[in-house]
């Protein structure tokens, strides 16, 4: 998959060298650590590496908002921006007992899933 | 300085700190004392303490706060609660020494060393926890209704309304969710009738439950208990963000049924499942913003450890909307 910004300065892209990093620090040097924390901590910043690498990889169907944040279409299209919605949400302009609400946090909330954590996704 | 200087220079300094705690439990003589620095917990240092060697070696366990995040009032609440879970009959580390008997110029406590382990993974997994796993639930249920029980010894524990807890929470959050916000609009609107206040552990799941192959031997980190409905612990026991991806509701070990049951048996009175439900909704909420707060460590590992919290907000999002979806 290419990345957000397909230009290529050199390769490997910037997601590819995310990802030799990860696994690098992953498979080479997490078996070499003793120290429980510090080994544990290895494991978080491979992962951390991952979800760049993901984000770069522009695999979440997401748009920036006028406040720099990025969210789905629909956000944009029914609130103009994630500020907005929240705030609506807190006032209860706009609630979850509302299905099409519910539905449209849920696919939010899916495509950063994407990003951080797609083991999560359901199904 | 490089990781393993610093925690060097560390030890050092939290050996000459516990002089005067080793001299009061008249152990000022006995040598070597070792320290080693217990993994996990980044708001807490944890020093598991030898004293001499061989058959004869006797080990504690220091708790203090780290030079750059010193928390007198939550010390407090560890030592409170360690007291009442000790009289109430809730297995916990025997407390020895606390900065209420000995000034060292930072809070602490020094409690007795329990064996077991804390770390999730390998109760879940590990063979030998078999038995541990199956009682699990009902063992909750018993210890909790123990805890919630000794509500005379908690009259002078503090109280705070768990909505303006959250609000402190979203006002400090990082970045304007949606999903947090319908679940703070959801609690207001749904909250169940006040009940009698008990004290509360507040922190009650795996990670914080040493245990052994018969099952849990203490309960650890009282830092955040207060007064509170009863049912904060239920639900928080329960919360997905502590199953660590099994599907079992409680701990990701144990069945509600067996929780339930067994919580019903040992207070005497029946669940309230709507009241249940609208705690379940809380717990997600409460750690989704706490996951979002705005950063404050100070070593590059803590920091990075905060990161990745902060960056998985989604995933506590997902379980707030499931916890939703399942109140509605």
């Amino acid at each position: 998959m290419s990345d957000m910004k397909t230009s290529i300065l050199e390769p490997p892209t910037a997601s590819e060298l995310l990802e030799l990093v990860a696994t690098f620090l992953s498979e080479e040097i997490r078996p070499l650590i003793q120290n429980e924390k510090q080994s544990f901590r290895v494991r978080v910043a491979a992962n951390l590496l991952q979800i760049a690498k993901r984000e770069l990889s522009g695999v979440a169907a997401l748009e920036l908002d006028p406040d720099g944040y990025r969210v789905t279409r629909e956000i944009l299209d029914s609130a103009g921006s994630l500020r907005n919605l929240t705030e609506e949400l807190l006032n209860g302009r706009r609630t979850v007992e509302d299905r099409t609400v519910l539905e449209m946090l849920q696919r939010y909330v899916n495509e950063k899933l994407r990003v951080a954590a797609p083991n999560a996704l359901p199904g | 300085m490089t990781t393993h200087s610093h925690i060097e220079a560390l030890r050092s300094q939290r050996a000459q700190l516990i002089q005067p705690l080793l001299a009061q439990l008249r152990l000022g003589g006995c040598e070597p004392v070792e320290l080693q620095l217990a993994p996990g917990g980044n708001s807490r240092e944890t020093w598991i303490v030898t004293v001499g060697e061989g058959e004869q070696a006797l080990k504690l366990v220091f708790r203090c706060d780290p030079d750059h995040w010193i928390r007198p009032q939550e010390m407090r609440r560890e030592i409170d609660g360690l007291r009442l879970a000790e009289r109430a009959g809730v297995p916990v580390p025997k407390l020895l020494l606390s900065s209420d008997e000995i000034d060292l110029g930072r809070p602490f406590v020094l409690t007795e060393f329990v064996p077991g382990t804390s770390i999730s993974r390998r109760i879940m997994r590990g063979e030998e926890f078999a038995k541990a796993r199956k009682n699990f639930a009902a063992d909750c249920g018993r210890i909790l209704a123990q805890l919630h029980r000794a509500t005379e010894q908690a009259k002078h524990w503090p109280y705070e309304d768990p909505m303006h807890e959250l609000e402190r929470y979203r006002i400090d959050a990082a970045y304007p969710s949606p999903v947090l916000a319908a679940a703070l609009h959801w609690l207001i609107a749904h909250r169940p009738r006040a009940v009698n206040l008990s004290p509360v552990h507040r922190d009650f799941r795996l990670g914080n439950l040493m245990m052994n192959p018969d099952g849990i031997v203490a309960v650890l980190d009282w830092e955040t208990c207060h007064l509170s409905d009863p049912y904060e612990d239920l639900a928080w026991v329960c919360a997905r963000a502590w199953r660590y991806g099994s599907d079992r509701p409680v701990g990701g070990i144990g069945e509600l049924d067996e929780l339930l049951a067994s919580y019903a048996k040992h207070t005497g009175e029946a669940i309230d499942l709507p009241r249940l439900r609208w705690w379940q909704v809380f717990a997600a909420t409460r750690w989704g913003l706490a996951s979002g707060a705005r950063p404050r460590a100070s070593s590059a590992g803590d920091a990075m450890e905060e990161g990745a919290i902060a960056r998985q907000v989604c995933k506590q999002e997902q379980y707030v909307l499931l916890e939703l979806e399942a109140a509605l």
